[in-house]
């Protein structure tokens, strides 16, 4: 609204008022006029909301009909000049680390684990596997508009523990969550423990060792791989990203998840075409889907062993409802889309009965339905879309968890024993070719 | 003594400055536009803020009920229909 020459002040509470001025300083308005009240609005009476902007009344006006003054200065979001090279200094090599290690942590540049020392050497040797230059910007990567260059990406990488060999896993993670329908923003900045996760298909799985059986997701030794990869995509999020605790990350609580989601597909127990074919790429392309997953439900089912009373499972816990894509599938926001980690067996006894994906997509929307008082409870005509609107009156209807069947996805992932997983999402998934030097 | 040397993990930002919009001095009879993102409780803040306006300046609302990210034209429209914006977020 600035740019197009409305003088705009924008009312936030104090708890996002580092938030909100790191934001504006993000986006190109760094004085933009920001007003708080003690508290967040959610959850509260509205009696307290309006005293709450009655207080405030003077400083709204102000911050519209008065130049503002310079905003505050936020370290975290004013990098070292771009050269920098830090030295750290101790009685020997160890001390020295140690120093490192407290200031990086201290600075908030790691994620509270030991970091490994990104020297000049390391970052150098991180380089070799990607055909793309180390000054070449791979995106400028929200929320805090950070120049995601190879270098970057690679003095991230190492600090995470990764090997050359998973560059270029990570830079096209990067490339991928860059679309715009990931929705980048919505997932680094909510107030939700949103992290990205990496679905990598193709040769590459063997070749650099990932997992795609038994703790696919982690930890163990068998998922080594998938940790340090997924851990520097976290990195590359806060120190390129500038999505820091509290100043871009507004996550309530926070989630084990966020330190990072890798894992390959199981293409050898998978019955149907691999997920980056199916979604456009060539079989044989390495190839990375980025999802964006909110919260992760079990689906436990030991007993059936046939398809449609094991599809009812995964219907009951793509129904709860307190989940972010259930309670805002039917409001004026951009596509929440959902991933299945389907268990070997559950695939297998899908795929016996002649199951497609889109059967399992089209089977999923029709079963998985909540009456509409769990999934609007409190949610008025003023925020449901239009085409909804009729529904926000009939708290016994049901309705689906989510807007259309193709926000649900697939992927055979894990070991023996009928436990799969249902994850809800905020994005779009967007896949990316793996580029690497032959 | 011993030194080790590291490179910087923080990337440089490509943000570009933007100036701020001319302020509007006088408030009486100008067109207030209100920016709700639909998180709950910023609606009754601006509802409150413009009903304090309406009665002290005269201001006429124009409501924008939208999330982020915002299609261009609630952009213009609100462009169009304000001469200035209160935005807020419940949060």
């Amino acid at each position: 609204m600035e740019r197009r020459g409305r003088p705009t002040v924008v009312l936030v509470s104090s708890e996002f008022e580092e938030d909100a001025h790191a934001s504006a300083l993000a986006f190109g308005m760094r004085d933009l006029p920001i007003v708080t009240v003690p508290r967040p609005l959610t959850n509260l009476d509205h009696d307290t909301v309006r005293r709450f902007t009655a207080d405030a009344l003077d400083r709204l006006v102000a911050g519209i009909t008065r130049d503002p003054s310079r905003s505050s200065h936020f370290t975290m979001m004013e990098p070292l000049p771009d050269e920098a090279i830090l030295r750290y200094e101790g009685s020997d090599l160890l001390a020295a680390a140690a120093g490192f290690q407290e200031d990086f942590l201290t600075r908030g540049w790691g994620d509270g684990f030991p970091l490994v020392l990104p020297t000049e050497e390391a970052v150098a040797e991180m380089m070799t596997r990607t055909p793309h230059k180390p000054d070449e910007v791979i995106a400028v990567l929200e929320p805090g508009m950070g120049l995601a260059t190879v270098e970057r990406l690679a003095v991230n990488a190492v600090m995470a523990g990764c090997r050359p060999e998973h560059l270029p896993v990570l830079i096209a993670a990067v490339q991928a969550i860059s679309e715009p329908e990931f929705n980048l923003r919505d997932v680094a900045m909510s107030t939700g423990p949103h992290a990205p996760l990496i679905v990598v298909n193709g040769p590459i799985v063997q070749q650099i060792g990932l997992n795609s059986g038994r703790g696919a997701l982690g930890p163990g030794v068998q998922s080594r791989v998938n940790t340090v990869i997924g851990r520097a995509l976290r990195l590359i999020l806060m120190n390129v990203g500038k999505c820091y605790l509290g100043i871009l990350d507004l996550d309530t609580i926070g989630s084990p998840k966020k330190y990072g989601m890798c894992l390959a597909e199981n293409e050898a127990a998978n019955p149907w075409m691999p997920i980056s074919v199916e979604r456009g790429l060539p079989e044989g392309q390495s190839a990375v889907t980025m999802f964006s997953v909110e919260s992760e439900i079990e689906v436990y089912d030991f007993y059936n062993c046939r398809a449609r009373p094991l599809l009812q499972t995964f219907a009951g816990s793509a129904t709860s409802s307190g989940a972010c894509s259930v309670q805002l599938s039917f409001h004026n926001r951009p596509e929440m889309h959902n991933l299945v980690l389907l268990a070997p067996e559950h695939a297998e006894i899908f795929a016996a009965e002649g199951w497609t994906k889109e059967d399992l997509r089209q089977e999923l929307f029709k079963t998985a339905r909540r009456e509409w008082k769990w999934i609007g409870a409190g949610q008025d005509h003023a925020v449901v879309r239009d085409e909804w609107k009729w529904v926000v009156d009939r708290p016994d209807e049901l309705v689906q968890v989510t807007r259309e069947p193709r926000f649900f996805h697939f992927v055979v992932v894990g070991g023996a024993a009928g436990k799969s997983q249902y994850l809800t999402g905020l994005g779009a998934p967007v896949t990316k070719p793996i580029e690497t030097v032959p | 003594m011993a030194t080790i040397t590291v490179k910087n993990p923080v990337a440089m930002t490509a943000t570009v400055s933007y100036p701020l919009a001319k302020r509007v001095p006088d408030l009486n009879g100008v067109r207030l536009g209100l920016w709700w993102n639909e998180k709950p409780g910023g609606e009754v803040a601006l509802e409150h803020a413009g009903r304090l306006l309406r009665e002290k300046y005269g201001v006429s609302l124009f409501r924008q009920y939208q999330n982020f990210p915002a299609p261009v034209s609630a952009i213009e429209g609100v462009a169009a229909n304000a001469d200035v914006v209160i935005g807020a977020t419940g949060d």
